[in-house]
């Protein structure tokens, strides 16, 4: 009983805040400054929010005037969102929406600063404003789901509330975070989570004095205990909140209070308690004005004064407040039907709204996102033409040089040939000379031959069989001579052939000595036969010892062929100038030396002027008159030499002189 | 009858040799060979009265038949002797130049015996 005058005591107190309001409302009249206006009427506001509704309602209002006027985008959304939470106390759901969404937009506007140069809270905050709006916001947020029945969404708006109120160290926002957590969790039953969220609030509340909520969080506490059917703890807590609301003029609080109380003290059948407080709870429920919540309206407070009176047996009163708790009732449903079907008219507007939002959004983005494709699009297409076009170029760049390496491969076919015709047609003659003498003993020889047999034959038939064997062996030699000229012609021809023959360029084991003594020969009698005054002295020099060597014998024969050729030219041409004792000579050795063969082919003409000396293997370089070298004998014999071969071919020479040319094959 | 054959071909004297054989055997013709120009120049100024022909190739090396030819028919006046060239190369070109130089005959090769034998009237 004691407890219940201190509280009463506590409700006569506020006639001093009043006076106070008084003079704020003169000074917000009088002060010209936007800050000081702005403040005394947020100063209002907190003096109604919890006491009077409909003016703490006006004041928020008042206060967003005074923001827009000054141009104070987060005080603005501050106050927005106060006037949310009257409006979603007042059960005008759709509007309190549209507040909270305006104060997010404000929020999370990158052209607003975020710092505050007007004070918003009561405990000079200094930190993010952005991130107080959105813990704010997101905690009144909450308090709509409760009031339109979303439990997900309160959880959710609750802990953002709470987590960014931890997060900017502003302890009044992360206090009423935990503490509707807390609420949600009791209307679920859920009475750990509920003792957890609670808990942490009532620590959050002392350490930072904040407590003007704190009597909300200590019924919760007594809620669970009394689910838990801890009754004499939950009598204690809903004291302690009845206390702290009256203290902290929190009559939202209070009459939540208050409701616990008579519920406990018509269930104990205490009837003057439960009379006392019902009573105190319809006052304290008017005193707070036009009210929608589930547990605070006028209904409930009737209902709970009826059954007072009902367990105290004065059913006429009881009968009259049954019947305006109906009457009440029915109105709050009304209202609540009509609120909330506005609320989601508004939120299904407003869910088109930023569906349409996204929509442009992902429209912008895909227009975005198609420039981009078709910017890239253009600049690889730019340089896909620009590669195809160089492509082209150069293709055609190619395609002329291949024609022209195909037209110069041909050329150079064609040159190479008509050097081997022309050496050739050198050979012709000395061809003629030594396939016309084998056939001179073949035919010669096979006519004797019969002749002989036919000889032999009588001898026989005379019986003179010593001479009849006589002439058998002269045949036999014969035979032998026939045949050895037979081959003789054949290799002449072949060689032939395959001088003029394209390259083969298979290497097999040759005679060298017999091939530069063929070659030689060739030389020697081809010229003869075209120049009846040509004449030279020929020396050869063979290395019996070498045997067979691998070379490819056409190509070699050539070269060999081509440096013979020029000796006998060198010295036909020295023996014009008609120098007493001039002995044309040409000389052919051939020598192994370790693993190389040494070729060598020298002259006593009139030598290499040093001025050519440099150009003699270059291709096309020619010292006859034109038309009769084609200056491809050297260089494709150097070619041949070394390409061909991986050898050398060198040079030696003294105007005037001599020349020698110098052939290592390696074996 | 005495006959010089000049030749690089050594089997030159081996053919003559055999297709003469009844003309040797008989003791009508008789063979001297040389492998040069040289050789027979040589042989001639040892012998000069004994070759009343001289057969001779043109293409050899060192001296040629023509050569030889020259030499033969400026050095040797009375009794000139015969000179037949016998030759690989029967062009217009070695014949004009052969007969220029007073040869008395020209044989190409192959060698026709039959023909070479009228003409010696063996």
């Amino acid at each position: 009983m004691k407890r219940c005058l201190k509280i009463i005591l506590f409700v006569l107190l506020p006639f001093g805040l009043h006076a106070q309001l008084d003079s704020l409302q003169k000074a917000l009249a009088v002060t010209p400054d936007g800050f000081r206006q702005y403040k005394i009427s947020r100063d209002i506001y907190n003096f109604y929010e919890e006491r009077n509704r409909d003016s703490a309602l006006a004041y928020a209002e008042q206060s967003i005037a005074i923001a827009r006027r000054y141009g104070k985008k987060i005080p603005e959304a501050y106050s927005l969102i106060n006037k949310g939470y009257q409006l979603v106390n007042l059960g005008r759901f759709a509007e309190a929406l549209r507040c909270l969404l305006d104060a997010f937009a404000i929020a999370d506007d990158p052209k607003v600063p975020k710092e505050l140069d007007w004070d918003l809270s009561l405990y000079a905050f200094k930190g993010d404003g952005k991130k107080l709006l959105q813990s704010y916001a997101h905690h009144i947020y909450g308090i709509l789901m409760i009031r339109t029945e979303n439990v997900e969404q309160q959880i959710f708006h609750f802990s953002e509330a709470a987590r960014i109120g931890k997060e900017i160290n502003y302890a009044p926002r992360e206090m009423l975070g935990y503490m509707n957590l807390g609420q949600v969790y009791l209307s679920l039953n859920k009475l750990d989570s509920v003792l957890y969220y609670e808990r942490l609030a009532e620590q959050t509340a002392y350490k930072s004095g904040y407590v003007k909520y704190l009597g909300i969080a200590k019924f919760a506490i007594g809620d669970a205990y009394q689910a838990q059917g801890n009754q004499s703890a939950a009598l204690a807590y809903y004291y302690q909140a009845i206390q702290l609301s009256t203290e902290q003029n929190n009559l939202y609080g209070l009459s939540r209070s208050y409701l616990r109380l008579i519920k406990y003290h018509l269930a104990a059948g205490n009837t003057d308690s439960a009379l006392y407080y019902a009573r105190s709870h319809l006052k304290v429920i008017k005193s707070l004005g036009v009210v929608t919540g589930t547990e605070t309206n006028l209904g409930i407070a009737y209902e709970y004064l009826s059954k007072s009176y009902q367990l105290k047996h004065q059913f006429d009163s009881a009968f009259k407040y049954q019947g305006l708790a109906l009457t009440n009732k029915d109105s709050l449903n009304r209202i609540r039907i009509k609120s909330l079907s506005d609320f989601q008219n508004l939120s299904f507007g407003e869910q088109l709204r930023l569906q349409n939002l996204e929509k442009e959004r992902v429209l912008y983005q895909n227009k975005v996102r198609t420039y981009a494709l078709l910017s890239g699009v253009t600049i690889f297409v730019l340089i896909a033409i620009i590669l195809y076009r160089n492509n082209r170029q150069k293709n055609k760049a190619n395609q002329v040089l291949e024609q022209t390496l195909t037209n110069l491969q041909s050329t150079q076919t064609q040159l190479i040939q008509s050097e081997k015709m022309a050496s050739l047609g050198e050979l012709t003659a000395g061809i003629a000379h030594e396939i016309q003498n084998p056939l001179n003993f073949v035919n010669n020889f096979s006519e004797v031959n019969t002749e002989l047999l036919v000889e032999m034959k009588t001898e026989m038939d005379k019986g003179n069989l010593d001479d009849a064997k006589a002439i058998a062996n002269d045949v036999i030699v014969n035979e032998q001579k026939i045949n050895h000229h037979g081959k003789r012609a054949d290799a002449i021809v072949k060689g032939m052939l395959q001088h003029s023959r394209s390259n083969s360029g298979v290497k097999e084991p040759t005679d060298i000595n017999a091939l530069a003594d063929e070659y030689l020969r060739l030389a020697y009698h081809g010229l003869r036969a075209k120049d009846k005054s040509f004449n030279a002295t020929v020396n050869t020099d063979f290395d019996n010892s070498i045997g067979n060597i691998n070379i490819i014998p056409q190509d070699i024969g050539r070269v060999i062929l081509n440096l013979i050729t020029n000796a006998f030219y060198a010295v036909t041409d020295r023996k014009k100038l008609m120098e007493p004792g001039y002995e044309p000579t040409v000389s052919v050795s051939i020598k192994k030396i370790n693993n190389i063969v040494e070729i060598k082919v020298g002259d006593n003409g009139k030598g290499i002027p040093v001025n050519v000396i440099d150009k003699i293997f270059q291709p096309f370089f020619t010292t006859k008159p034109t038309g009769q070298g084609t200056g491809l004998g050297l260089s494709m014999s150097y070619d041949i030499v070394t390409k061909g071969h991986g050898g050398e071919l060198t040079v030696t020479t003294k105007e005037g002189e001599y020349t020698e040319f110098r052939i290592l094959l390696p074996l | 009858m005495k006959i010089l054959v000049v030749d690089d071909e050594m089997d030159m004297k081996t053919l003559f040799q055999q297709r003469f054989r009844k003309e040797i055997r008989d003791g009508v013709v008789d063979f001297v060979f040389a492998n040069s120009g040289e050789q027979a120049l040589h042989y001639l100024k040892d012998n000069h009265h004994e070759a009343v022909l001289i057969l001779s190739d043109i293409n050899m090396p060192g001296m040629s038949g023509l050569e030889l030819l020259d030499r033969i028919k400026q050095k040797y006046h009375a009794p000139p002797p015969i000179v037949m060239m016998i030759t690989a190369y029967g062009d217009a070109e070695n014949y004009s130049q052969a007969m220029k130089l007073g040869a008395d005959d020209f044989l190409t090769k192959p060698v026709d015996f039959t023909l070479l034998k009228e003409k010696l009237k063996l």
